[in-house]
């Protein structure tokens, strides 16, 4: 049992309904795992399963090495998480609160004060320290249910929907913090999401779920290439013409080609989409085309795999 | 870091000396939302009025009330009367709130997730509610000897008897308290539910018992018991009854609220 994160056979019944069904489930060391599925999937259910918010009616699951379900406090110890959208005690500032939770895991005070003030800065909290969390928005506070996950340096950091209910500008700066989450650090990530282009931007490994089981653990990069072709928008400074479509179509390892709007879509091959000569057969084209980007294919196969799970 | 090097129990209700700091780290968090919260003033401003009425009204009506507070006794006696009700009212400000409070305000994905067993939680919680409700109990009996040294110059040694009967209720009220705190879905009816249950059900049952069965011993309701509070300063009684009352009334509803809580799911 070498991963940090073992699920075995997980189940969580709520009277007749199966929230959860025998999931089994590997999460490798040092990866960042987003866990992916329709409302009701249970992904959350899951991840309360794993921080003992709730109990699992049958299974197993190991934080490093320790089950959960017969050893919470042991399995918890060096994890970090975040559920949901926790409220925080609100007549405490970060720097009482962080005190609190590191008194907690039995940190020393040298040791709280020394990795407060790197955290609060990591998640730009530093001019906030001293100020009661009651009067926070939604997006520091969440900034501030971040930043409590990494203190006592956990190897393990469980997020469910870390930016749920946040708005455009609030969604944008925990995904800043989220992608130097590992920057320097040993640990592994699992983060459930409802979104596919964060979990596409932040993750390196995905779980599916659906209807409380498992329908597909892998890597990023092997789901989005599952179809083995990709998709790459093309921008042009004008109106794409049919004989601009033509010219794309015509580039070798291109499959079709198509207008969307104000751009060309193309579907190519997985060897002409990541090949850097891309760029210059477009630019050659002559057809004023200023940009040109992948279009993740996750969501296809996102889809694809929740219909036919059905 | 503490050393775990000694355990009580085995499996799910071991007890470690880790789990023993984890639950004076909670109370004493507990303590400080005590403190910085409003409530506490409510409950101050309401024994401070307590304690004005107790010295000022004697005093106005001296003539009356002179022949009733002439020994160091009596006027520890005619204090220690109002000490049931505030007990009641710190049970109902703090320990029917401690639980609850959590999930009405969703602390509880932040302390829950910790590597923390939930029974740690809870004795954190009872301790701290039993602490500040006993603070204030404190410093009412330091006002009420005050009291006593000016009008007798003296204060009776029975005051400690009290202060005990009064400890004994502490515990009762606020385990009866945090059991309605751990099984309700939000605080104000928590809170309802203590008040009634401490203030009304003891008083019906009493009259009820007093016409069923007259002139019977009825010693086993709270609202008896907590008459020995002002009671053992007076002439010699038994206090084993008192104390087997409020032991029962607290640790009974204490046990299943912590039953009930090592269950309960977010």
């Amino acid at each position: 049992m070498g991963n940090p994160i073992e699920i075995i056979g997980l189940v969580k019944r709520y009277g007749d309904f199966t929230a959860v069904n025998s999931l089994s489930l590997s999460i490798k060391k040092n990866s960042f795992t987003g866990l992916l599925g329709p409302n009701g999937a249970g992904k959350s259910t899951t991840l309360k399963m794993l921080t003992h918010l709730i109990n699992a009616t049958s299974g197993e699951a190991y934080i490093n090495g320790v089950d959960v379900t017969r050893d919470p406090k042991g399995a918890l110890t060096g994890v970090g998480t975040v559920v949901e959208t926790p409220e925080f005690y609100t007549y405490l500032t970060p720097v009482e609160t962080f005190e609190l939770l590191g008194q907690l895991i039995g940190m020393t005070g040298e040791a709280i004060a020394a990795q407060t003030s790197s955290i609060l800065e990591m998640v730009k909290m530093t001019e906030w320290s001293d100020k009661k969390i009651g009067t926070f928005s939604k997006g520091m506070r969440q900034r501030i249910a971040l930043g409590q996950a990494f203190l006592g340096d956990p190897s393990v950091i469980i997020l469910d929907e870390p930016t749920s209910g946040l708005d455009p500008r609030g969604m944008a700066e925990m995904r800043e913090v989220l992608k130097n989450i590992r920057n320097g650090r040993d640990v592994t990530v699992v983060m459930s999401s409802h979104m596919l282009h964060e979990v596409s931007d932040l993750c390196d490994h995905v779980a599916i779920l659906n209807h409380g089981k498992l329908i597909l653990d892998d890597t990023i990069d092997a789901v989005t290439s599952r179809s083995g072709t990709r998709q790459i928008i093309i921008k042009l400074d004008h109106v794409p013409t049919a004989d601009d479509v033509a010219k794309v179509a015509a580039i070798p390892g291109t499959l079709s080609a198509s207008r969307l709007g104000n751009e060309i879509e193309a579907k190519m091959s997985s060897e002409c989409a990541r090949s850097p000569e891309l760029f210059k057969a477009v630019s050659n084209l002559g057809i004023g085309a200023y940009n040109l980007y992948e279009n993740e294919s996750l969501e296809a196969t996102y889809l694809s795999l929740i219909k036919e799970s059905r | 870091m503490f050393k775990t090097d000694y355990k009580i129990g085995r499996g799910k209700v071991s007890i470690t000396g880790d789990d023993l700091r984890q639950s004076l780290v909670i109370a004493k968090n507990e303590m400080r939302k005590f403190l910085r919260g409003r409530k506490i003033l409510l409950f101050v401003l309401l024994v401070a009025l307590f304690l004005a009425l107790n010295i000022a009204l004697p005093a106005l009506y001296w003539d009356q009330f002179g022949s009733y507070l002439s020994t160091p006794e009596q006027i520890m006696s005619w204090d220690a009367g109002n000490i049931s009700f505030i007990v009641l009212i710190g049970a109902v400000l703090f320990a029917s709130f401690t639980i609850v409070s959590e999930f009405e305000e969703r602390t509880y994905l932040l302390l829950f997730t910790r590597p923390v067993k939930k029974t740690t939680i809870f004795t954190g919680k009872f301790l701290a509610c039993y602490a500040i409700t006993l603070l204030v109990v404190l410093i009412y009996y330091g006002v009420s000897a005050a009291h006593s040294l000016v009008l007798e110059g003296t204060v009776t040694s029975k005051t400690f008897a009290s202060i005990g009967m009064a400890m004994a209720d502490i515990f009762a009220l606020s385990g009866l308290a945090v059991f309605f705190s751990t099984i309700s879905k939000k605080g104000s009816i928590s809170a309802l539910m203590t008040f009634f249950l401490v203030l009304m059900v003891p008083s019906i049952l009493y009259v009820i018992l007093g016409i069923v069965q007259p002139g019977g011993d009825y010693w086993y309701l709270l609202n008896v018991a907590e008459g020995s509070i002002s009671s053992v300063i007076g002439p010699a009684m038994s206090i084993s009854k008192p104390l087997t009352t409020f032991l029962l009334w607290g640790s009974v509803p204490l046990l299943a609220g912590w039953l009930i809580f090592l269950r309960k799911e977010a």
